[in-house]
Order: C-alpha cells, then structure tokens, then sequence
C-alpha cells in the first residue's frame, strides 16, 4: 500500500511538472490565433474567419452589458470578423498592452487611458491609423479627444468617451442669500463676489464655503483657463514659473488665504464625493467638475436644484481652453495580424457603439452624431461646452511634471514658499526631468 | 542520514532520493528561477540600458546610476522620506507586536476572542483600510482630532494635508497593522519555558523584572527576525502613500513620497524602466547593506540557547 502511494504520487508529480514545462514553453508559441484562420495572411479572403481580441476595463455588473450588447450587435452582422472581449483590471490594462505589444500577444482593439496614447505612439506601440483611413474620420469627432491621438500629423487612435468640465452651483444656496438663482458665474470676478455672499463661518469651521479654485479643479485648469500653459507650442520646453503662471496661482493663493489654509484643508478632506460630495450635502455652493457629476447629483440628491455654467474667465469671455478634457481612446496595437479588421471594428466601437454606450452608461462620446443624439440637458450643456474645451497633452519628455507641480502648490497654499520662488523650483525641477528623459 | 551498510545498494538507493528530492522541489525550483531569478538578472541588465518598457534597450552603461547619485533632484528626498518612515515604523511595530503578543499570552477568559481581534488588521488590507484610516485621520471630522479636541487641544494636527504630520499619520497606520505580527512573538513565547518563571517567581523576582530578564532574551531571535524583514518591508514601503496623497504626487510638498513611490512613477508614469531597475538595485544593496550591519551588532544581543553564532 505505502509503496504504491508513493508511486502514484511520484508519477502523478512528474506528470503534473511534465504538463506545467510544456504549457511554460509552449505558451511563447501560441501566438496563433483562434482555430479557423489561418496564419500570415495578410488580407483574408471574405470567407475566412478573423477572430479579434479586444480588451477594455469594464468589468462590473453595471457596464458589462451595455459593452457585451454592443460587441454582440457586431458579431452578428460580421460573421467573419468574430470579437471576443476580455475585461482587463483598470490598473494592469496600460501596462499589460505594452507588455502584450513587446511579446507580440497584445489584443487587436484596446481601450486605453487618453493621457497616454502619444506616448505609446512615440514609442511605437500602436498602430498608425492614418494609413488606415482615420484621417476621413476628424470631422466627425470633438476636436480635443482626436487631438489627444495626434502625434506629428499622425493619427493614433479614435476617441471612444471623452468628458468635459462646467462650473455646477446651488440655486438653493443661491436664493437663500438673495442671488439670482438663474444667473451663474460668468468671471473671476463673479466668482469672488458671489462668494462674499455664500460664504458661511461658525468660528473657525467652515460651514459653507463659497467656491474654491482647488476643489475639483486644480492649477492644471486654472492656467488654462487663463490663457497660458506650463509647456511651450512644440510641448518641448516647459515655463511653469511664466508670468501668467505666477498670477494664476497668485489667484488661487487668494482663495486659500480667503479661507484659511488650516480650515480648508480640513474641509477639503472631509468631502471625499458619494453621498458626502461637499456639493451634494450643500457644503460648498459653486464647484468645478466632469459634466457628468449631474447623474451622481441625480443619484443622491434627486431634488436638488442646481445650475450648470461653463468655467469662468478672467475677463468673463470665454475661449477655446477654458475647460479641459480626458476620457478614453480605441488603440491598435501596432503588431496585429488583422489590421484592417481590428481598424473596422474599432471605427464601429467609436461611432455605433460609442452611441449606445453614451445613451446607457451616461459618458459623453468622443463621436458628434452620437453626441448630438442624446436628448438631455447634461449632454446638451457638454456639447455646448465642447468649443471651450481642450485635450491638454503630458509632454513627452516629463510626463511626471505635475508631481513637481504639485510641490510647488503645496508649498504656497502651506504658506512654506512665495509663488514665483515656489514656480521657479518647479521649473527647475522639470527642465531636469527634461534633461533625464531626452539625454540631453 | 544515509546508512553506511551496503554502499553500492545504497548508493542508487541515495540516487533515487536525491532525484524525488529534486522532484518535490522541483515546482518551487522552477518556479524561483522562472518568476523571481529570471526577472531580477532581466532587471539587473534593464539597468544599464534606457529600457522603455517596449522596443528600446540599447545599453547605457553606468549612466543611470551616475544620474541617480549626481543629478536625480528625488533620490535624497525619497530615501529620506523612507528612513523617516522606517526608523519610526519598525521599532515601533516591534514593540507593539511584542507587548500585544505578551498580553494575549496571558491566560484571561475570552483570550481567543481577544486574539482575533488583534490579528484582524493582517486579514484586512488593502484600499479600504486605507480609505478607513483617512477617516480615522480627517481633520475636521476624523476621531484622532475629536479626541484630542475633546483633551483640549485647540489645533489638533492636519495629518495627511500637512507635510509635518503625514508621515507620523502613516507610522501609527503602520503600528496598528503590526499588531496583527503578533502572531510570530506568540509562537515565541510559547516556546519560554515555563519553569523559568516559576523559578524567577520563587526567587521573588517582579512581573517587569522577568519580563526584561526572560521574556525578552529569549524572544530576541524572534525579535530579530522581525526586525529584519521588517526594515525590508519598511525600505520598500510606498503605495499607501499613492493611495494617501493628493493625486498619488507624494504630497503634500514631497512628505510622502517614499523611494518606491518614486520608483513606481519613473517606471510607469515616465516608462523609464531601465531607470527605475537601476533605482530597485540600489535599494537592494542598500537593504543588504542595512542587514549586513544587523546580523552584525545581532551577536551583542540576540541569545540563542547555548549556541554563539
């Protein structure tokens, strides 16, 4: 008996490594696709079948659907371009892609974060989409998420979801202290005065804060919005310390000391969003956010009653950078077997799907027509809001400069450092990132 | 081990061992050389190139780390920022995985239940914790500042909004969580024996006074031990701080940002994966470096029965 247990486990162990080796080396080779397509062609003949991977991050009980839907609609009209999904955890899919891209593995489509796409382009990661046929395909999209895919008169994906900012503000609030709850800020200037009226204190706690430039926007925002930026045309050298910089974060310098920067930090990291929003529990009167903020407010506070305005200027008008857009983008990676495939399934994603993703998941789409398509106020106010909005790129050669920026913020809003000596440290700091990035 | 009767006989019989041997570690061999050797020695050679994370790898000798000596403007500001954390985090962990472990060692009634209790924080981790402890910490609202407003402080501290704060904020998050290495001391002081104490007793010799001359000496290997992976631990301590400052900047003005933080956004923000190789070496050999010195000074205080090591 013991001699034979020790057989059985000793062949079965042996077995089970002999498996183990096979499938470790065997797994470099499986390169080859699903069964049914033959390898190496390049343009298959309509009969054959093409199976596509596509990855994306949705993997919850709330957007599953609406993607499964979507991809299913398309298998069924092309029975020769089959897609397969495979939900990717939001944190691994960049770094999973590249790594997939290296190995020759990486799925056909992906969805991937919009702040990263030159990057991957510049590294040759993914595919040139203009030699596709993308180019025909510009007007058709807002102008900052297809900016966000452009690499030297290139076109490196297509935008999926993108979003901008407006300025939401409680009409309650509004009435209470004798503003006319249809009028919003139009100005700094607006902004400052209304707060004198919205602000309420209880010794040294804040009880309502008005507005304040650092809540749901930040100096990256504020720069823009008056008209400068922290990087040159070319995105090459940075000028984080240029007078205009210095003045807006002088401004937003002036909102901190309004309110103390103690009580505001502490009031700051009490609200945290949900149901607890500063917004949403009638904590802050005026705040700066995503468009789409309107279906939390909807979710938790059903019955309130606010406005929604595009972000304030310095001089009240405003201009093609008042506001700033993310989102997402369909990538291709540059080493897939089935371009032209892979290219029409995404085109359809952007477009048709990007519709019935946009009607329901509420993002708002990169496509116009879907856009324009959807009958709400919030997709209304967003699409009115979208010649105001830009895509504002992370340079390449620093595309961890906000750390150093941040510092800088910090450090004035703390009180620790004057703003052109804080902004000077900041560019100092990022003409060395510069340095280490480029070898220059 | 091996009989030495009949040697040929033994010999194969030997031989046969050997290669079960093999075979039962085999899973773990390959597994060490394929996921653990394989992409350290990748690693070593990322770093003496500009490796992006994708098609370029060309060879740049020492340059990455003479940047990091010379001109890296973060490297002295996160290595400070995590000898800070790590000379206040592990004594402090030891002394409260020990004095914890010594309480829960006593025999009282509900001493499981108790135990449970305190190993919780090792079940629970991850995100939520964190997000717990923020609140633990809110300024405004969190119970640390109710507390000390109820006592009579009248500006209690800005915990994670302030630079000073945020990191005293994360060594007591850390403390809380090394109550649950209790575990290891426990199983230290069930190897005391018990006439030890009963003779300490006899000699009339105080609960503090056999905690010092017994429990502590004899629990010093376990100790040790703690201490040792626990500097490794700490060396290497970062993605709270992601999780914990503004944007995951290592603010508010660079307190939290720890050497892995920053090893993480050069390798995955900036993708210079060659860069942030030749970072992770560095702390390697500064870790081996730091246990060197420990295992050394160990002569002087950890006891091993009977044996000098």
């Amino acid at each position: 008996m013991g001699m034979n247990w020790r057989k059985v486990l000793s062949t079965s162990l042996t077995a089970a490594l002999a498996i183990s080796l096979v499938t470790g080396c065997g797994g470099k080779k499986e390169e080859t696709p699903a069964p049914g397509s033959t390898t190496n062609t390049p343009a298959p003949a309509p009969q054959e079948k093409v199976q596509l991977e596509f990855w994306a991050h949705w993997a919850s009980a709330e957007r599953r659907p609406t993607i499964d839907k979507i991809i299913q609609t398309w298998n069924e009209k092309n029975p020769n371009i089959q897609v397969n999904y495979t939900a990717v955890p939001f944190d691994q899919i960049i770094t999973k892609f590249q790594a997939g891209v290296t190995a020759g593995n990486a799925p056909d489509v992906a969805v991937l974060d919009v702040f990263t796409t030159q990057q991957r382009a510049a590294k040759k990661q993914n595919l040139d989409l203009s030699a596709l046929g993308a180019d025909s395909l510009k007007n058709d999209f807002f102008a900052a998420p297809w900016s966000a895919g452009t690499l030297n008169g290139k076109q490196y994906s297509l935008p999926f979801y993108t979003d901008t900012r407006l300025l939401f503000y409680n009409k309650a609030a509004f009435k209470e202290v004798g503003l006319d709850p249809n009028k919003g800020p139009v100005s700094w200037d607006d902004l400052w005065a209304m707060a004198d009226k919205l602000d309420k204190k209880s010794g040294k706690t804040l009880e309502r804060v008005g507005f304040h430039p650092n809540f749901g926007s930040d100096f990256a925002l504020w720069i823009l919005n008056n008209k400068s930026a922290f990087w040159d045309a070319k995105m090459e050298k940075p000028q984080i310390n240029n007078p205009v910089s210095v003045e807006t974060l002088d401004w937003m310098k002036k909102w901190n000391d309004r309110y103390g920067n103690e009580a505001w930090s502490a009031f700051k990291a009490t609200f945290q969003g949900g149901a607890n929003d500063a917004f949403i529990s009638g904590k802050i009167a005026m705040k700066i956010d995503v468009a789409t903020f309107a279906a939390q407010i909807k979710k938790y506070a059903p019955n309130m009653e606010y406005g929604m305005v595009p972000i304030p200027t310095k001089d009240g008008k405003q201009h093609p950078a008042t506001a700033w857009s993310g989102g997402f983008q369909l990538e291709i990676p540059v080493n897939t077997k089935h371009p032209k495939e892979a290219y029409a399934f995404a085109k359809y994603l952007a477009t048709e799907g990007a519709a019935v993703w946009a009607a329901e998941q509420y993002s708002f789409p990169g496509y116009k027509k879907a856009a324009e398509g959807i009958n709400d106020p919030v997709f209304k106010a967003m699409l009115d809001n979208m010649p105001n909005t830009i895509f504002y790129p992370r340079p390449l050669s620093a595309m961890d400069y906000g750390t150093a920026v941040q510092k800088a913020v910090d450090d004035v809003m703390s009180g620790k450092a004057a703003t052109k000596a804080a902004l000077d440290e900041a560019q100092k700091a990022v003409e060395q990132m510069v340095k280490d990035n480029t070898g220059k | 081990m091996a009989k030495a009767s009949s040697p040929k006989k033994m010999s194969s019989m030997r031989k046969s061992e050997a290669l079960m041997g093999y075979l039962f570690i085999a899973p773990w061999l390959i597994g060490f050389l394929v996921f653990v050797a394989g992409p350290m020695i990748f690693s070593l050679y990322s770093s003496f190139t500009n490796y992006d994370g994708a098609f370029t790898m060309d060879w740049v000798g020492l340059s990455n780390y003479r940047r990091l000596f010379t001109t890296d403007q973060y490297f002295m500001i996160s290595l400070k920022n995590t000898l800070y954390f790590a000379v206040f985090a592990v004594p402090i962990g030891v002394a409260v995985g020990v004095v914890s472990a010594v309480l829960l060692n006593q025999d009282i009634p509900f001493q499981r239940f108790f135990r449970t209790v305190f190993y919780l924080p090792k079940i629970l981790t991850g995100v939520a914790v964190i997000l717990l402890w923020m609140w633990v910490f809110n300024p405004q609202a969190g119970i640390v500042n109710t507390f000390l407003r109820f006592i009579g402080v009248d500006n209690p501290p800005l915990w994670f909004a302030a630079p000073e704060w945020s990191k005293p904020a994360l060594i007591i998050m850390s403390a809380w969580g090394a109550a649950g290495g209790m575990l290891v001391y426990l199983a230290g002081l069930q190897g005391i024996p018990k006439q030890l104490y009963e003779a300490a007793e006899i000699d009339g010799a105080t609960g503090a006074r056999q905690f010092f001359k017994i429990t502590l000496p004899l629990l010093s290997p376990t100790i040790f031990f703690k201490l040792v992976t626990g500097i490794n631990g700490a060396l290497q301590y970062w993605s709270t701080a992601l999780i914990v400052s503004d944007g995951g900047n290592g603010g508010p003005s660079y307190s939290t940002l720890f050497y892995g933080l920053r090893m993480w956004k050069v390798a995955f923000t900036e993708s210079r994966m060659g860069y942030a190789s030749a970072m992770a070496w560095v702390l390697l050999f500064m870790t081996l470096i730091v246990t060197a010195i420990q295992f050394y000074v160990s002569n002087k205080w950890v006891y091993y029965e009977g044996e000098r090591r």
